[in-house]
Order: C-alpha cells, then sequence, then structure tokens
C-alpha cells in the first residue's frame, strides 16, 4: 500500500487504446465484461494514434458527494478513493456534478473508479504503463 | 455456457430476413466457436460442390468465446467462406475492435445466406438490427466508407466494409476493420458478390464470465508468459511484426526476388529502425487490437499519406519479394492496398511473378501499359497494384492473383508462380524450414504461414514443453516424425476458435494448459489441453472434408517445382531443395491421414466423434 492520497495517473502519450483496462475493471467490479460498467474509459479522438483516458482523480473537495441528494458518496478511509456506497438512486447528479466526466449511469447506478480498494487492477493490466498510481 | 451470448444472427439477403437463434450446441462442443463453427456451418448447410461466386456462398463472422474478456488480444473474429481465390474453404481472421464490440451487441456468429439485389450494409445497435441501401457507400473506399458510417450513426460504431475490389470481385479482395484486414483467400470478393457493404455495430451488454477470480488468475498468468518471452516483449513490443526481417534473412527465409533467393544484402534500407530513426519522413502511430498485450500495429504516416500498418508480411512482399529497398514504394504500395482493400501478402507476390515474367520475356512492356516491370522498379510496382486493385488497364489481367493470371497468359507462366492451391506463398522460404513446407503444403486453406508459423520451432530453435516438443527439431530433415507439428497445427488452429490471436502462441508464449484454463473459468464448460487441441483437429479434419468434397487431394497439398528443383541461395539452407513426398508422407502418418485422399481416416473420423462425416466422404 502507498501511504498518502493515491490516484490513477495517466501518461496519455503511450496510451495505445487497447482498452483492457476497462475490460479488467469491469470484470473485476460486476463479473462480467460490459463497456459501460467501468470506472476507467478509453475513447478514440479525432487523431489518430492517440487516445482520451477518463478515469476519475479521487478530487478532494468531492463535487460529485456534494451533489448526492442521497448521501451515499464518501472517501473510504482505507484506500482513499471516493465511493458510491448503497443507496444510490440513479438520479445522475454526480454525473453531471463530475468536472471530467468520470462517472458513468448504466441501470439506474452510477458507476465509478473505486481504485480496487486500494490496488488498482487496472494499472497492473496495462501492457504500455500507461497507468500508475 | 458463459464466455458465449448464444446467439446466431441468420441474415437472408435477398429475403431481407433477419433471425436470431441460439447457437448449435453440438458445434459448441465439438468444434468450440469462431473458425471451427463457421466451418461446421458450410458443411452442414451449404451445397459442397458450388462454385464460390454462387449465391449459395455462405459467409458468416464467427468470434469465440474469449473475445470481448480481457484475456490478451481477446479480438479476434474468424470470416469463414468458401474461398474465390483458392475453391477451398476460406478462413480468414482479423482483429479490431469489431469482434469484441458484435459480442457487446449480444452476438456470437452472424451468417449471410444469399445475395441482396443492391448495395446493403447490415447495422446493429444491440437487439436493433437492420439492413440499409448502401448505394450512396458503393465506390467509397475503406476508410470513406467507415468515416461515412461513423459520422452516420456515432464515432463508437465499429465498422467492418469492403473497399472498391471487393467491390469489383477481385479475388485477392480482403475485409477491413479499422486497417486490420481479414485479408487472405478473397472474403471481400464474397462480400462483393452478395453486395454487402458493411457492417456497422454497436453493443452496451456484457459478456459474462463464469469464474471471475479464476479468469482473473490466469489472465495474469498468460500476461506473465507473454511478457516473460525475450523476443515477443522485446522487439515485437516495440517495433511490431517487421522486427522478424532481420532474423527471416540471417536465417535464409526471406523470399528475394519472387523466391529466386532466399537472402539479401540490401535489407539494411527496409530494417524497422528506418522508419523509426527518420521522423522529418515517418511518423510510426500507434493504435492496437482490443485487449492486445502485444501492441503488433505499427501505422505509418508518410507526409500527408496515412499509409496504414506495416507488417512484416507487407514488408516483404512489397520489398525484397519485388526487389524493392526502399520504404517510400513499399509504403505507397500498402497505401493502395490498405484503401482498395486487397491482400497485400498475394498483392506482392503476384506483382513479383509478373516481374519475373517480364524478365523472362514472357511479358512485354505492351502487355503491361509500357509499365518497365523489373524487379526493384518500386514506382512500376506502385502503379501496377493501383491497377490491380481497381481493375485497370493491364492490372485486370492481375487482379484475380498470379495463379490466375498464369492461367491467361499461358503455360510457359506457371512455372514462375508460387501459389499452393492457387493462393500465393507468404514470406518464408520452404527450403530454409523443413516444417514449414508442410505447413504451407498442407494448409487447408492455400499457403499459409500461420498453420502453423513451425519455422519457430525448427529454423529459429524455440522449444515448447508444455505441447510435447522438448527438444530441438532439424530444421532440413523431412524425414523425422512430424507428431510435434500436428500438435503445433493444431494449437494455432485453437487460437482461431477461441478468439485469441496467433501472435500470443507464435514464439510459444501462452502455454497450451494456461490457454485450456482460460476456456474454462470463462465458459464454465470441462476442457484440458487435449481436448482444446481434439477440437481443432476435428476443424482441422472438417475443413480436409470438405476441400476433398471439392476435389482435392495429395497432389494440392505440394509445393512448386522451384522449391524441389532450385537449391536454395544462401543462409543455413544454402544448396537445400524440399523432398516434398517425405515430407508429406510423415505428417499424414502423424495426422492419421490417408496418404492418397489426404483425410483422416475412417477410423480416425470414428475416433473423433465424426462417424457421419465419414461416410460422406467413405461412401
Amino acid at each position: 500500500m502507498k501511504p498518502g492520497r493515491i490516484k490513477i495517473q495517466v501518461n496519455a502519450s503511450v496510451c495505445q487504446g487497447c482498452r483492457v483496462c476497462e475490460s479488467v475493471c469491469s470484470l473485476s467490479h460486476i463479473g462480467a465484461v460490459n463497456p459501460n460498467q467501468t470506472g476507467i474509459k478509453i475513447t478514440e479522438t479525432k487523431i489518430l494514434g492517440k487516445f482520451k483516458q477518463t478515469v476519475c482523480q479521487q478530487c478532494i473537495d468531492m463535487p460529485c458527494a456534494s451533489a448526492c441528494p442521497e448521501n451515499v458518496i464518501t472517501r473510504d478511509r482505507y484506500s482513499g478513493a471516493v465511493v458510491i456506497g448503497d443507496g444510490c438512486i440513479g438520479c445522475g447528479a454526480c454525473q453531471e456534478a463530475c468536472p471530467i466526466d468520470a462517472i458513468q449511469m448504466w441501470n439506474n447506478t452510477a458507476v465509478k473508479c473505486d481504485l480496487c480498494g486500494g490496488l488498482p487492477k487496472c494499472v497492473s493490466a496495462c501492457p504500455r504503463q500507461a497507468l500508475s498510481w | 455456457m458463459k464466455g458465449y451470448r448464444d446467439c446466431e444472427l441468420r441474415i437472408n439477403l435477398k429475403e431481407k430476413s433477419i433471425e436470431k437463434k441460439p447457437l448449435n450446441p453440438e458445434y459448441v462442443e465439438k468444434y468450440m466457436g469462431g473458425e471451427g463453427y463457421g466451418i461446421a456451418l458450410m458443411w452442414d448447410e451449404m451445397p459442397h460442390d458450388i462454385d464460390p461466386f454462387d449465391k449459395n456462398n455462405l459467409l458468416s463472422f464467427n468470434t469465440g468465446p474469449l473475445t470481448g474478456t480481457p484475456a490478451p488480444s481477446a479480438s479476434r473474429t474468424s470470416v469463414v467462406f468458401l474461398s474465390p481465390l483458392t475453391g477451398t474453404i476460406g478462413a480468414s481472421n482479423m482483429g479490431s475492435h469489431w469482434g469484441a464490440e458484435l459480442k457487446f451487441a449480444g452476438y456470437d456468429s452472424i451468417v449471410f445466406e444469399e445475395a441482396a439485389e443492391d448495395p446493403t450494409y447490415l447495422l446493429i445497435e444491440e437487439d436493433q438490427v437492420s439492413l440499409h441501401d448502401a448505394t450512396a457507400l458503393w465506390g467509397l473506399n475503406t476508410r470513406e466508407t467507415t468515416d461515412a458510417l461513423k459520422e452516420l450513426h456515432g464515432e463508437n460504431h465499429k465498422v467492418v466494409c469492403i473497399g472498391q475490389s471487393g467491390e469489383k470481385l477481385n479475388k485477392l479482395a480482403a475485409i477491413f476493420s479499422d486497417d486490420c484486414f481479414a485479408g487472405r483467400g478473397g472474403a471481400g470478393a464474397v462480400m462483393g458478390q452478395k453486395k454487402l457493404k458493411a457492417i456497422v455495430v454497436r453493443g452496451n451488454g456484457s459478456v459474462e464470465v463464469a469464474d471471475p477470480e479464476g479468469f482473473m488468475e490466469m489472465q495474469k498468468k498468460a500476461i506473465q508468459e507473454l511478457r516473460s518471452e525475450e523476443y515477443t516483449w522485446g522487439p515485437v513490443h516495440g517495433y511490431g511484426t517487421p522486427s522478424w526481417l532481420d532474423g527471416s534473412n540471417e536465417y535464409g527465409l526471406l523470399p528475394v526476388d519472387n523466391f529466386q533467393k532466399n537472402q539479401t544484402d540490401k535489407l539494411d534500407p527496409i530494417l524497422p529502425s528506418e522508419l523509426w530513426n527518420n521522423r522529418e519522413k515517418f511518423d510510426v502511430k500507434r493504435r492496437t487490437c482490443y485487449a492486445c498485450q502485444l501492441g503488433c500495429h505499427k501505422f505509418v504516416v508518410m507526409g500527408d499519406v496515412e499509409v496504414g500498418e506495416l507488417e512484416y508480411e507487407t514488408i516483404a512482399a512489397f520489398g525484397p519479394r519485388c526487389g524493392v529497398y526502399d520504404y517510400k514504394h513499399i509504403s505507397m504500395a500498402n497505401y493502395y492496398t490498405s484503401i482498395y482493400g486487397i491482400d497485400t501478402i498475394s498483392a506482392g507476390a503476384t506483382v513479383s511473378a509478373a516481374m519475373e515474367w517480364y524478365e523472362k520475356g514472357i511479358l512485354t512492356k505492351d502487355d503491361l501499359d509500357g509499365l518497365d516491370l523489373k524487379f526493384g522498379n518500386g514506382e512500376a510496382m506502385v502503379e501496377l497494384i493501383r491497377k490491380m486493385c481497381l481493375r485497370e488497364g493491364c492490372g485486370e489481367l492481375f487482379a484475380d492473383g498470379s495463379y490466375w493470371a498464369g492461367e491467361r497468359i499461358g503455360e510457359k507462366a506457371k512455372p514462375y508462380v508460387m501459389t499452393v492451391k492457387k493462393m500465393e506463398i507468404s514470406a518464408c522460404d520452404p527450403r530454409g524450414a523443413a516444417s514449414m513446407a508442410i505447413s504451407f503444403g498442407t494448409s487447408e486453406r492455400g499457403a499459409c504461414h500461420m498453420r502453423p508459423y513451425s519455422a519457430s520451432i525448427d529454423a529459429f530453435g524455440y522449444l515448447f514443453p508444455d505441447l510435447g516438443i522438448e527438444e530441438a527439431k532439424d530444421p532440413f530433415s523431412e524425414t523425422e516424425s512430424k507428431e510435434w507439428l500436428k500438435a503445433l497445427k493444431e494449437y494455432f488452429v485453437v487460437t482461431n476458435l477461441i478468439g485469441l490471436c496467433d501472435f500470443n502462441v507464435i514464439n510459444m508464449e501462452i502455454q497450451p494448459s494456461t490457454m485450456a484454463e482460460l476456456y474454462v473459468k470463462t465458459t464454465g464448460l470441462p476442457c484440458d489441453k487435449a481436448e482444446l487441441l481434439r477440437k481443432a483437429e476435428r476443424t482441422i479434419a472438417l475443413e480436409r472434408a470438405l476441400n476433398y468434397e471439392r476435389g482435392f487431394r495429395r497432389k494440392d497439398d505440394h509445393l512448386p517445382k522451384r522449391f524441389m528443383n532450385e537449391p536454395a541461395f544462401g543462409g543455413p539452407a544454402k544448396g537445400r531443395t524440399v523432398n516434398m513426398d517425405a515430407a508429406l508422407d510423415r505428417f499424414y502418418e502423424a495426422c492419421h491421414f490417408d496418404a492418397e485422399k489426404a483425410i483422416p481416416t475412417k477410423e480416425h473420423y470414428a475416433t473423433l466423434g465424426m462417424a457421419k462425416v465419414a461416410e460422406v466422404l467413405y461412401r
């Protein structure tokens, strides 16, 4: 475990868009691979060979948590991740509040990166070392 | 049965009917999926003796059970059809993100029956499946078609399509998906004949995995195996497949001047470092297939020309094989084959045959629209490729590959046609590796370097203990047992069934037992290493059966005479020729084939649980 506040950091210039991070994230959280239920999102840009990586930066001020009408978004005291707890009603307020669009809505539930409880699986799966924490 | 989406999409292009049905459980049990699934469909549903351009040619796109999962390069889709180029089965597979998207949309296979009357494309958005008019797209090249469809339906939609070559029924035409190609065997021409321009897919569903935790463990193990192979995780990971050029040349495996030589001393200007170190001329971009660890694709941009993915096979085909040693012309040739959509290997091979015909006086400038088609004339090569793709002028003569061009020119041209079952031999000289003579000869789809790429074992000296290959093999012995080659071929075919890329096994990276475990953890179905290979053996046996029904016998498993008569020019193989009969005998023995019929014996079909197939063949 790394001391201090952690978050997934991205080196965009080496990403080649294979999306194994998405795939691993989804599989380890919901037990199936679904491109919409991932905490990290890779999208193609207009520039060939350049990809956009969207992943929660675990903001200190937590705008998503402030927006949540049910107060279910909190900071995990162990990993430091901002996590969505039980009781999400799927209103989408957190998604709107997120400054970098790192929260996805799927089947009336918000989905975001929870740092896998402290040891992010996407980081070790990335073959290009584009991700770190 | 997790992993699979258990849905086969059936499109009758004439009736414009769309049907969804569960996968055939018998096919899944016997042949797993991917290529095997498509072949089983062809065997059961398609008349065996039809012309490949008959409307009843069954075209199917088949993903494997692992496609869409995070297993290394689980991106593959096998396109299965009757090949217009060879007349044999056609099985060609491609990467990109399309296969995974198809799985997310909820389908394992798409099967096309009959042919449309007007240009059509298929749109799949989850369970909404519809056929649309493609008149406006007809005549556009591959990249224009992809862009137009993405513009229309959405940036995240994935597209496969054909270019002008497919529309013109060019027998070398390939299917394009984001600069990945289902290249060999003329799959694009079958799409063209069916007037099917493109398939657009968008999916939001889940690929389920039976044991997610167990799968993640096995996936980590597979990644570890891949990353611990020095060559794979070194030069290939960095430079992509062009890094094979050097080794291939050193070991005397590189085709030079239409296989007149197998080694060259002029290779330096086309080594991959030339692409990387020439930043003012070439810009190398990187974009991989779905879930790919290796990342062999290197997209080259030359000035304002987006050349496309330059692969070892492409560089070898347009480079040494045609005597051209500069990236400018190789890149332009690749650009045309990419946008018009034809197979680069066969295209380069056809030009090199034409060059030899020209140098031997069989063709003159008058036959070639004034092109001075000497070996080494890059400009003439590029122009001929362009003409071939579009069937312009003299391109018409060569548009269907070197075999058909040779047929049109006459007897004197035929000795220079380097094909097996009418398909051009790819960039590996069989005189330099005895096992490659068998791989090319006995490949069910015509000369193919991936069934299996056995030069890794006998020429380069890799071992594969998990597959029973514990000792180094002699690269120049046709007479030693070929049991090992049977196992290796089956293992390569397994990758086509399961939905992974061959580059996971080409340098013996992922072990068969790991692969079997990945399958078990994904699907929850029982399987082990032996059963995995058995599924591939059944697929091969069924492919052989279909070829046999279409008249293919032992004689068709032979190489061109050049390899038997002309001694190798250089490298370790210097002075060597191929003894094809001895090689075939040993291989047929290992595979339990009938020596003349070149199919498994009746008894062996029964052991494989395919007695019904044998009844048809041995009636």
